[in-house]
């Protein structure tokens, strides 16, 4: 930016156009136009010196002049800046007040902004002010990307314009900033606090020793936020490496257990297969015992009834001894037959 | 659901089961088998060995309050016993659950699912019955097998190497000599195609073991009184019969390794100053009392062998089994006949059926028909409807029908005549010299006004779990049907690994044998027409058929031939009363263009 306040030149062919646009201005109404045309971007003392006979704005071009100013300047950061512009022109009242008016009206007319400028120094509720500036700003962070970022710098612009004016209204800093520290404790998140700090400098009451004490104190916290920050993230850092030492135990327990299912699988098979040799082996034993009880018994039934029939036969008068002989020699053969084959098993 | 094996014999029931490669048998306390007898005492019925301990005679069938060999009686709705109606599926029901009871006390385990031997000449009403009685005592019959084939498959699989014994005897001929307490039964078999095949039986209940030694007791009895010289009529003390039996039993078993026997039963007379029965038999006198029987029963064998075209010298084996090879003079004479390498005697006789049926039940060995069942055609020619080798169903399950469409040659007497019949030979490689058997003869009434190869017969074959072959015909326009069962199909066991290659094989001959169309001739029999084509040819299908399939080919524009078009008016009802072709009843016809007319077409 130029010592007189015009935009910087680009190239040699546009210099004599901003020496022109400078010098162009006669009155504060030129130099309100061209400031909200974005010819030039602030007033200074050189400027205004030779604005300051001509500073009265007629009312037949305010209202002009305001529709072009709403149009041109949407986030109100060009009227913002026109009202720490008037401020540092203390040589120049007339000016400055002027310039200071036509701010306030300006705001004044600007949605949601104008409401909270309602009433006298005596009945203004800032913190209702305040609070609808929170709720506003709650619904813009809503609103479509395109038109967030306009809608929440003009709230932001608004409320600092808006406590600008009050306390130019004579609301005393003290009572600002008490009605702010709410808002300041609400903003509890990092972000929000970081992104109030900015504001909180260009108020009224951004000098005074508390704000500062709560300046350092929120660069503090960042701080300590930011060693958390730190913190955490070696934390995780921590964890994922754990997460790591735990997956790759995990997938050599997985290795280690489909082994031993394995492991389990092979011995349940040969336990069943021993079960079922078992089985086979108590069945071919009852089957052995068997053959051999019934074998016994057949022979035992047989010779058992040689031995009656020549124990009658012995019993006969006269007894019949061949036929008892014959007998008793038959069943003593054949049980002797059985014996020598059992000793032989 | 492991399947054990069950000898349900005439003399004789046994349950074997295999565990762990070895044959575990369910005998008596006696190591005998279980006595198929029944005796009924009042409301008590004895079974076993309690109830063939009070027979005295070896009579088959009911005798007194006593059944033995209810088997027998399958196929009979009621016997009277005592005076009560009895019904034998129930009487061998008994048997049966006492069989298995005793076979789960002894050896524990599931006795619900069994291969049953049957008698080769059990037919398939009986074998109905013998199913139900099995099923009655909670034993489901998974598959039967022939007494022959069980005793000849337990030989084989007790060799120790019993594959090589198999390929060994491939396409030779092997005799079982069965000759048990209650008959003799011949069996020639021959291991064809990979199955085990019954080629001809023989056999005879009237010289069973039981019979000789009632023989030999008889004879004692008769030359003790004669030797005696009592005159008066003399009855045996109640049970000294069954004592004397027993004595004859052991005195033809002792007679094999001496030369005389002494045989003694104190108090058999009745009423006698000595009352005991003392007699010394020789050797020569046995074999003189029973050496007619036992020659007569030699005989059977070379009768068996002469009726099959064969010689002793192309048999293979010869298993001698039954209580009563035991006896040298059987052997001898056996030996005699095979010479001694050729024939074994089983020393299991008595349980080796029962053996064979367990490891068939083990083995999962699949009966199978023996010999192809063929339809006859016209002119001498023949079909095979069921190819020899087709695996029969076991329980719960019946063969796939087999569906067959025939063309009737000439209907002019209005009967269609389909005879099915069986090669003599076995297998399913069958020349067409080979004799057949006649099986069925079916007969479905036809158009008589048809022109000949119209009329067209539905056959269909279906052999049940119980070995019976259903056949049923029927006309496809006048809708007249006839069934038949035939149970008297032959069949063998498998016992090769060679399923697949036969299936093959079997699929491909079907494919030829339906190709081979026959020139029809004979009055009112029925052909095949092949139903292969070489390409796709619209013309070769009939008209009724091509109505079904592709009506649109029938319109004029696709250009028809006449006997399609025939065909399809043949077989369609008349549009306005609905009747079939040839009605008398139908006054509703038009006749067909003179082009297309023929005097057994009207068209509606």
């Amino acid at each position: 930016m130029t010592d007189d306040g015009t935009l910087p030149p680009d190239s040699s062919s546009e210099k004599p156009q901003v020496k022109t646009v400078s010098s162009q201005i006669e009155t504060l109404m030129d130099f309100l136009q061209c400031f909200y045309d974005g010819k030039i971007r602030s007033l200074n003392n050189k400027l205004a010196q030779r604005i300051a006979r001509q500073s009265s704005l007629p009312e037949e071009q305010i209202s002009k002049l305001l529709s072009m100013a709403a149009e041109s300047d949407p986030a109100l950061d060009r009227t913002l800046s026109l009202w720490l512009g008037a401020l540092p022109i203390q040589s120049y009242p007339a000016v400055r007040d002027q310039q200071l008016r036509f701010a306030e009206r300006l705001v004044r007319n600007a949605s949601p902004v104008g409401r909270w400028l309602e009433g006298d120094a005596d009945t203004v509720s800032i913190r209702t002010m305040l609070a609808d500036y929170k709720q506003q700003r709650d619904v813009a962070t809503k609103a479509p990307a395109d038109q967030r970022k306009v809608l929440l710098t003009r709230l932001d612009n608004g409320i600092l314009l808006a406590s600008l004016i009050w306390s130019q209204r004579g609301v005393a800093d003290s009572i600002l900033l008490q009605e702010w520290k709410p808002l300041l404790s609400a903003a509890s998140d990092i972000n929000g606090f970081a992104a109030l700090v900015p504001l909180i400098q260009k108020m009224p009451f951004g000098k005074l020793a508390g704000v500062r004490s709560l300046l350092e104190q929120h660069e503090r916290h960042s701080a300590s936020m930011a060693a958390n920050i730190q913190r955490l993230e070696r934390l995780v850092d921590s964890q994922k490496l754990q997460i790591a030492q735990l997956q790759a135990e995990l997938s050599e327990t997985q290795q280690h257990n489909a082994v031993l299912e394995n492991n389990l699988h092979t011995s349940e098979a040969a336990l069943q297969q021993y079960k079922e040799q078992a089985r086979i082996k108590s069945i071919h034993h009852t089957d052995d015992v068997h053959q051999l009880q019934s074998r016994i018994n057949r022979l035992l039934q047989a010779e058992l009834q040689l031995l009656r029939d020549a124990l009658v036969a012995l019993q006969r008068d006269p007894p019949k001894v061949p036929v008892a002989l014959d007998y008793l020699d038959e069943a003593i053969t054949n049980i002797d037959k059985e014996a020598t084959r059992l000793k032989e098993r | 659901m492991s399947v054990f094996g069950f000898d349900f014999g005439t003399t004789n029931s046994l349950i074997a089961r295999v565990e762990g490669e070895r044959c575990v048998l369910a005998l008596d306390e006696r190591g005998l088998p279980h006595p198929s007898v029944l005796c009924y005492e009042g409301d008590q019925v004895l079974v076993g060995r309690e109830a063939r301990e009070r027979m005295v005679e070896s009579r088959i069938g009911v005798s007194g309050n006593i059944v033995r060999s209810p088997k027998t009686l399958l196929g009979r709705h009621s016997v009277h016993v005592e005076g009560v109606a009895r019904n034998p599926r129930e009487m061998v029901g008994r048997i049966v659950r006492y069989v298995a009871e005793h076979a789960s006390q002894l050896h524990p385990g599931d006795y619900q699912r069994a291969v049953v031997t049957i008698p080769v000449d059990m037919n398939g009403e009986r074998r109905r019955d013998l199913r139900e009685a099995f099923r009655l005592a909670g034993v489901a019959i998974d598959q039967f097998v022939h007494e022959p084939l069980a005793a000849l498959y337990g030989y084989l699989r007790s060799q120790p190497d019993y594959r090589s014994e198999l390929r060994r005897l491939d396409r030779q001929y092997m005799v079982v000599f069965d000759w048990g307490g209650g008959t003799l039964d011949l069996t020639l078999c021959q291991l064809v195609d990979g199955m085990l095949v019954q080629t001809r039986n023989d056999g005879c209940s009237q010289i069973g073991g039981d019979v000789i030694d009632e023989t030999i007791r008889n004879e004692v009895v008769r030359r003790v009184i004669t030797g005696r010289g009592i005159q008066q009529e003399v009855e045996p003390v109640s049970g000294a019969a069954a004592r004397l039996l027993a004595r004859a039993e052991r005195a033809k078993i002792e007679l094999s390794s001496r030369e005389s026997y002494r045989v003694y039963v104190p108090n058999y007379f009745y009423g006698l100053d000595d009352p005991d029965i003392e007699h010394t038999l020789m050797r020569a006198e046995l074999d003189a009392m029973v050496g007619d029987k036992i020659q007569s029963g030699i005989t059977r064998v070379n009768a068996l062998l002469s009726a099959a075209g064969l010689v002793p010298a192309d048999i293979a084996l010869c298993l001698a089994t039954g209580g009563m090879v035991n006896m040298p003079l059987i052997k001898t004479r056996l030996y005699e006949i095979f010479g001694s390498q050729r024939v074994r005697v089983s020393d299991r006789g008595q349980t080796i059926i029962a053996e064979g049926a367990a490891w068939i039940a083990h083995d999962r060995a699949n009966l199978c028909l023996a010999k192809n069942i063929e339809v006859a055609l016209a002119r001498g020619a023949r079909h095979p409807v069921i190819r020899a080798g087709l695996d029969m169903p076991r329980q719960g399950m019946a063969t796939d029908s087999v569906r067959l469409q025939l063309y009737c040659t000439d209907p002019r007497d209005g009967v269609a005549k389909i005879q099915l019949e069986t090669p003599i030979r076995h297998g399913r490689h069958v020349q067409k010299t080979d004799p057949r058997d006649s099986l069925a003869l079916l007969s479905v009434a036809v158009d008589g006004q048809a022109k000949e190869l119209f009329e067209r017969v539905d056959m269909g074959l279906t052999i049940d779990e119980n070995l019976i072959l259903t056949v049923e015909a029927r006309s496809a326009l006048l809708e007249d049907k006839d069934r038949q069962e035939i149970h008297t199909l032959e069949f063998g066991l498998q016992v090769g690994s060679d399923q697949a290659r036969r299936k093959q094989e079997g699929e491909s001959e079907k494919h030829s044998a339906q190709g081979s169309g026959k020139q029809p001739t004979a009055n009112g029999q029925v052909m095949l027409r092949a139903n292969l084509a070489l390409h796709q040819d619209m013309t070769l299908i009939p008209g009724d058929y091509l109505r079904v399939v592709r009506p649109r080919a029938l319109a004029r524009d696709s250009n028809p031939t006449e006997q399609q078009i025939r065909e399809d008016l043949y077989y369609r009802p008349c549009s306005l009363c609905g009747r079939r072709s040839n009605d008398p009843l139908c006054r509703c016809g038009s006749k067909l263009p003179p082009n297309l007319q023929s005097d057994s077409i009207q068209r509606h």
